[in-house]
């Protein structure tokens, strides 16, 4: 497998404008930080942008910072932008409006109802004419699809850079209710999101050895963290932040220590996929070997035996 | 650079026209539409399109899953479950992946669900026992279905980019094959008709209060409809069975333009033509037909012939099936290309139905009679939402 390298990172929730503000929260807490409620989406034009949802918003957002801080032209990238939940809130109000008189929807709404939106939209402002796709995923494993989706387009050579962003908002009503159990429905979380510029054939950045494993369930979860909890992250955006906080300056403290490699992937809640023999439920896992600025820990030779890359 | 072909072994579909794959094709070469008034309770009067007769529940073990989209998923895995229990004994079970693509994926529960909530004044949690968003609504517990049905433990991914989804996961599957972690992929698309998207066409107002005519003079708009496929690539032919045919390539682009509407050149729909044919090593002429998206509204069939027109030119035959299957979304780029497949191995293109008259506009090959020739590659369009497109090169052999 060839390396990837990650050359530009973003983050948004409303307590975190940029990647660093949410560190800087990990090494300085306050009490309630609040940066804003819309992400500023600076590259979207405002008649672009006209009913827009929260998660598009926010996957265009942490999507423009991260190929910004790469110094890659953002209609240059392939794309791949993942969420569990997608468009869920435009799918509800749609709903609502056909119990209104005529049961009709609004065509702005309508058309910016698609999982992809995201992706039509960053294609639109930044006159991106590349590959481009909108994957969903358990919160399990949604994360690590979206990498092993950027990673082989990269390893086929069919991009040259790839910007994967992920992101969620927390469930409306009534489906919150619907799924009490589920960290899904997490009522502490924000809204938040993720975005990686990365790229294969260069020396810049820091470089991943991406292995894909298939573990039994239990034993595909990420070590309960804190800072996922104090962020007010959860569901399929919470891996990817182990992932940042790798990637953070040796200088910084909210750098984590990485045992041996990075498990991207995130526990299924207790009402998860209903699969009908869970004891036999498998999840598909991302290790990533982190090489390079960071540190070198494990080799193509000391793969899992596992390992099917 | 021409990529490696990956065979086909084995296809299955549902829609309109019928309820298996013999009977899709059966109905096909028939001539027949199937299109019905919509059954769904709506305002205003179309001609949908919905798989026929009842559907079954899946099986108990899944009970959780059960929903309308996750029947018509399990009606065509029926179909080719042995095929693909044969790739899981001959790969491994943990080297056959899932790509599947869907539009909506469950939202007829939630739809279902919500009005209950809402004229029955009862709270949600009430309908835990009938309802569940997790397994029957989210898009990825369809492939965790497919999956768990199928005995398949590779990996699993779910497409969703509108109309274009489950021509993508072809593209998705031979990443993983080329990279090397899976060895099999049963790729494939399911949508079931829901007031979301019968009612959001009609506000757009491109929604055919009748049969639609893909590329015709003063066409109506288009039809939607519901439907499944499955494709079955591996990465070599099986040694004791048929191969249907051949993924030769692939192309996919964005059009930078609209959310709902194509960039009116064809630009982008013409870009990912000529990246499949550079993918597959062939040039425009060697291609026998082209699968059209064609969906019969006034802006997708005006762009699409001039993008047809511009990688083509007007000789080669173009045909639009969804005037027999109506448009069934998130399915439509498996089901057209299992449709192609049957071109491929018969020598036999459908007619347009609903010609003449053509648009005056438009100066494509578009037979309204079958053609029986020799059909050795089948370009295969879908174009989505957001300017996503995604076109796929099918082959007789590789």
């Amino acid at each position: 497998m060839r390396p990837i390298r990650v050359l530009g990172q973003g983050l948004w929730s409303p307590p975190y404008a940029t990647v660093e503000a949410w560190r800087d929260h990990l090494e300085h807490p306050v009490d309630s930080p609040h940066h804003g409620s819309r992400p500023p989406c600076a590259m979207v034009s405002s008649r672009l942008g006209r009913a827009t949802s929260m998660v598009t918003r926010i996957l265009v957002e942490v999507a423009s910072q991260a190929t910004e801080r790469a110094g890659i032209r953002a209609d240059e990238v392939c794309t791949v932008f993942g969420s569990t939940h997608g468009e869920i809130h435009t799918a509800l109000a749609q709903m609502e409006m056909m119990h209104d008189a005529n049961g009709m929807l609004s065509p702005a709404r309508f058309k910016n109802s698609v999982h992809n939106t995201a992706n039509g939209i960053f294609s639109i402002a930044a006159g991106n004419r590349a590959r481009s796709t909108a994957l969903a995923g358990s919160s399990g494993e949604l994360f690590a699809m979206c990498l092993m989706e950027a990673w082989t387009l990269l390893h086929t050579r069919e991009a040259t850079a790839v910007v994967l962003a992920i992101a969620e908002e927390t469930l409306p009503l009534p489906l919150s209710e619907l799924t009490a159990e589920s960290e899904l429905a997490d009522s502490a979380a924000d809204a938040f999101g993720v975005g990686l510029l990365l790229a294969a054939d260069t020396d810049a950045g820091l470089s991943a050895h991406p292995r894909l494993r298939n573990l039994r369930r239990e034993h595909a979860h990420l070590p309960k963290s804190s800072f996922a909890t104090e962020s007010r992250c959860s569901g399929s955006v919470a891996p990817a932040l182990h992932l940042l906080r790798a990637l953070a300056p040796e200088s910084s403290s909210a750098r984590e220590s990485i045992p041996n490699s990075l498990v991207v992937s995130q526990p299924v809640g207790s009402s998860g996929p209903a699969r009908a023999d869970e004891s036999q439920a498998r999840q598909w896992v991302v290790d990533l070997d982190l090489v390079g600025s960071v540190r070198a820990v494990g080799s193509r030779s000391e793969r899992n035996p596992d390992h099917r890359g | 650079m021409m990529r490696t072909p990956y065979p086909i072994t084995a296809h299955s579909a549902a829609c309109g026209l019928g309820r298996s794959t013999q009977e899709v094709f059966d109905h096909l070469r028939a001539g027949q539409r199937g299109l019905t008034p919509c059954p769904l309770d709506i305002p205003f009067s179309a001609m949908t399109g919905s798989v026929p007769g009842d559907l079954a529940r899946v099986p108990d073990a899944w009970s959780a899953y059960d929903a309308r989209v996750t029947r018509l998923a399990h009606l065509v895995h029926e179909e080719i479950k042995e095929a693909v229990q044969a790739a899981c004994d001959r790969w491994g079970s943990s080297r056959v992946g899932v790509a599947l693509g869907t539009s909506t994926g469950g939202i007829g529960e939630t739809e279902q669900a919500y009005a209950r909530w809402k004229t029955q004044d009862t709270k949600p949690p009430a309908h835990q026992t009938v309802y569940r968003y997790e397994t029957q609504h989210t898009f990825h517990s369809l492939a965790d279905f497919v999956a768990g049905v199928s005995g398949i433990d590779g990996p699993r991914c779910v497409v969703s980019t509108a109309c274009s989804s489950s021509a993508k996961v072809f593209a998705v599957a031979r990443r993983w094959m080329d990279a090397e972690v899976a060895d099999a992929v049963l790729v494939g698309g399911v949508d079931a008709l829901c007031h979301t998207t019968v009612r959001g066409f009609k506000t757009l107002g491109v929604m055919a209060d009748r049969y639609s005519r893909p590329f015709g003079e003063d066409r109506p708009g288009m039809n939607v409809g519901e439907g499944a496929a499955l494709v079955l690539l591996e990465r070599l032919p099986a040694t004791d069975g048929d191969t249907l045919a051949w993924l030769l390539g692939v192309g996919e682009t964005s059009d930078a333009y609209r959310m709902s509407s194509p960039e009116p050149s064809g630009r982008g729909a013409a870009a990912a033509m000529r990246a499949a044919l550079d993918d597959a090593g062939l040039s425009a002429p060697q291609v026998d037909c082209v699968q059209a998206h064609g969906t019969g509204t006034r802006h997708n069939d005006s762009a699409e012939s001039m993008a047809i027109e511009h990688v083509f030119g007007t000789d080669t035959p173009v045909v639009s099936t969804k005037s027999y299957t109506a448009h069934t979304l998130g399915a439509c780029g498996a089901l057209e290309a299992v449709l192609s497949i049957h071109s491929l191995r018969e020598g036999w293109i459908p007619p347009n139905l609903g010609l003449p008259p053509v648009d005056p506009e438009i100066h494509l090959a578009l037979p309204t009679q079958p053609l029986r020739q020799r059909c050795r590659y089948v370009m295969s369009n879908a174009f989505a939402f957001g300017g996503n497109n995604c076109c796929l090169l099918l082959g007789a052999d590789s």
